[in-house]
């Protein structure tokens, strides 16, 4: 365990040198806000009836960019992870003595929190000011989305660990993993709130765990979900987290015994 | 030129060999793009279907907005991937190699990979159903129209590629702000300009234009008038990449290497 938290605190360290890519980062996160804030405000004159009303959605939009960087848009934040399994390498890290399927859950939670930490504050403090975000409604709101946005951190890097695992069928390219971005953007919330989708859409979705990942923990914050909901949204994320773990532990012990290490 | 041209074609027959030496992956990357861009293409629907059509705007035509950007922005990334991935190829030190080959590096940057045919099709999906769920006619002329808006389109976000890779001369890395026109862009795009803000719409139209590459002539195919902004669009992309060829050519001239 302290292992895994040294290795923890190393991915941190390196990722948090990357400062000019934050900036940028946070350059193209606003100019994204700005999009979909105007798009949704165009449908909103008729939107009266709608389930959210537009400062909701616009604080919703807002949050979305903030925690861009934390969201499965990039299946490999940590692009060695992948390398290691096309060049072969993966058989040093094998020699190692430690579970590799923790070590690379540590490594991934450091990629997506460390450029999270960066660019969150700054779009969140520049979308207040400017561009119609408003703050959670109250404090137990804001400690509702705190800790379920902590299980969204940790679903996502489960997620994006199994996803690296299929890399051990599709070597030459990314195959499945293309899809997720698409998949996990339309289904958890970032492109579209998932309370404006149409009901049987909606209800199906919110099962599924891309919710916990972006819905779920940005409703506490627009207030949109109370905050008695929050023992079912820790659960869903915890339930998926587990599931997800586990079916990646099953997917790294069967790659491994397909795994023939070459060379001396 | 022809000597340039047949590099290209043995270079990209070569990649198209190697991707297809592992089919099953490049069907299920295709496949995987197709059904990604399709669902988010559903949420457009979602949208309309909660809210109703904006005055003088619906699903029909924003599907076609939606296709039509897609189906430029998929052309140009399936030859421009390498401008896209240039980060790597300068960070890795290859451009040095690249530079020592008697083939200009453009072209070697511009081998195309076919695993895009994923979002062209899910393009022409969208925009085929708009156009005929808003009963565009269609004859010899707005067809030809078309094809001069797709490939001025393409032009346009290759010209973009190829700035963004030029930044990489500087940044090595960090090549983020050029995302944000081209996704931001691709996004904006789904609906019409007038309905955005006036920030946007400047942007979109005098920056990086691509709102005259789609929003006029999505105009011109479902009203079918045409004026001189609309003829004009497929060339004012060209000019975008024309401006997007010299600034890489200042970029690789201004270049020094690390080396060894």
């Amino acid at each position: 365990m302290r292992l895994l938290w040294l290795v923890f605190q190393m991915r941190m360290k390196r990722q948090l040198a990357y400062q000019t890519a934050a900036y940028a980062g946070i350059v193209t996160q606003i100019v994204f806000g700005l999009v979909l804030v105007a798009i949704f405000a165009a449908f909103y004159p008729n939107g009266i009836k709608a389930p959210m009303t537009l400062p909701q959605v616009t604080t919703y939009i807002w949050l979305g960019q903030a925690f861009f960087a934390m969201t499965p848009y990039s299946v490999f934040p940590d692009a060695e992870l992948r390398e290691q399994i096309r060049d072969g390498s993966v058989a040093t890290e094998l020699l190692r003595p430690v579970d590799l399927h923790s070590l690379w859950m540590a490594r991934t939670l450091a990629s997506k929190l460390a450029p999270t930490a960066l660019r969150c504050l700054p779009v969140i403090v520049v979308a207040t000011l400017f561009a119609g975000m408003h703050l959670p409604p109250d404090i137990p709101s804001f400690l509702a989305w705190l800790l379920s946005t902590i299980g969204a951190l940790v679903l996502i890097s489960a997620f994006i660990v199994l996803m690296i695992l299929t890399q051990f069928w599709t070597v030459a390219g990314d195959g499945l993993s293309r899809a997720v971005p698409g998949i996990a953007a339309a289904t958890s919330g970032q492109l579209v709130p998932l309370a404006l989708l149409p009901d049987n859409i909606r209800v199906v979705f919110e099962w599924l765990p891309f919710a916990g990942m972006v819905d779920k923990p940005y409703a506490f914050w627009v207030g949109t979900r109370p905050v008695s909901d929050l023992p079912f949204v820790l659960g869903h994320q915890l339930l998926w987290t587990g599931v997800i773990i586990v079916a990646g532990r099953m997917l790294l012990g069967r790659g491994l015994r397909r795994l023939t290490v070459t060379g001396g | 030129m022809k000597f340039n041209f047949q590099m290209w074609w043995l270079f990209t027959r070569a990649a198209l060999r190697t991707q297809m030496a592992d089919a099953s992956n490049a069907v299920l990357w295709a496949a995987a793009t197709l059904l990604g861009m399709l669902l988010e293409w559903a949420t457009l629907w979602a949208l309309f279907a909660r809210f109703g059509s904006i005055p003088g705007w619906d699903f029909a035509s924003s599907s076609m907005l939606f296709g039509l950007v897609r189906i430029a922005f998929g052309i140009a990334e399936m030859i421009g991937r390498g401008f896209d991935r240039f980060h790597h190829v300068i960070r890795k030190g290859d451009f040095d190699r690249m530079l020592l080959r008697p083939v200009p590096v453009a072209i070697q940057l511009s081998v195309a990979e076919f695993s895009r045919f994923g979002m062209i099709g899910a393009g022409m999906v969208a925009f085929l159903y708009g156009c005929s769920a808003a009963h565009v006619v269609f004859n010899f002329g707005t067809i030809a129209y078309l094809v001069a808006v797709i490939s001025g389109g393409a032009a346009l976000f290759y010209g973009l590629l190829m700035m963004q890779a030029t930044l990489c001369f500087w940044t090595v890395d960090g090549i983020e702000v050029a995302n944000a026109v081209v996704y931001g862009g691709q996004t904006a795009a789904q609906l019409p300009l007038d309905k955005l803000s006036r920030p946007l719409t400047f942007v979109f139209t005098y920056v990086f234009p691509l709102a005259i590459i789609n929003w006029i002539p999505a105009k011109v195919l479902l009203t079918g008038e045409f004026n001189l902004l609309a003829l004009a669009a497929p060339l004012i992309g060209w000019l975008f990449f024309g401006l997007g060829a010299l600034v890489w050519k200042m970029g690789v001239r201004a270049y020094t290497s690390t080396g060894s």
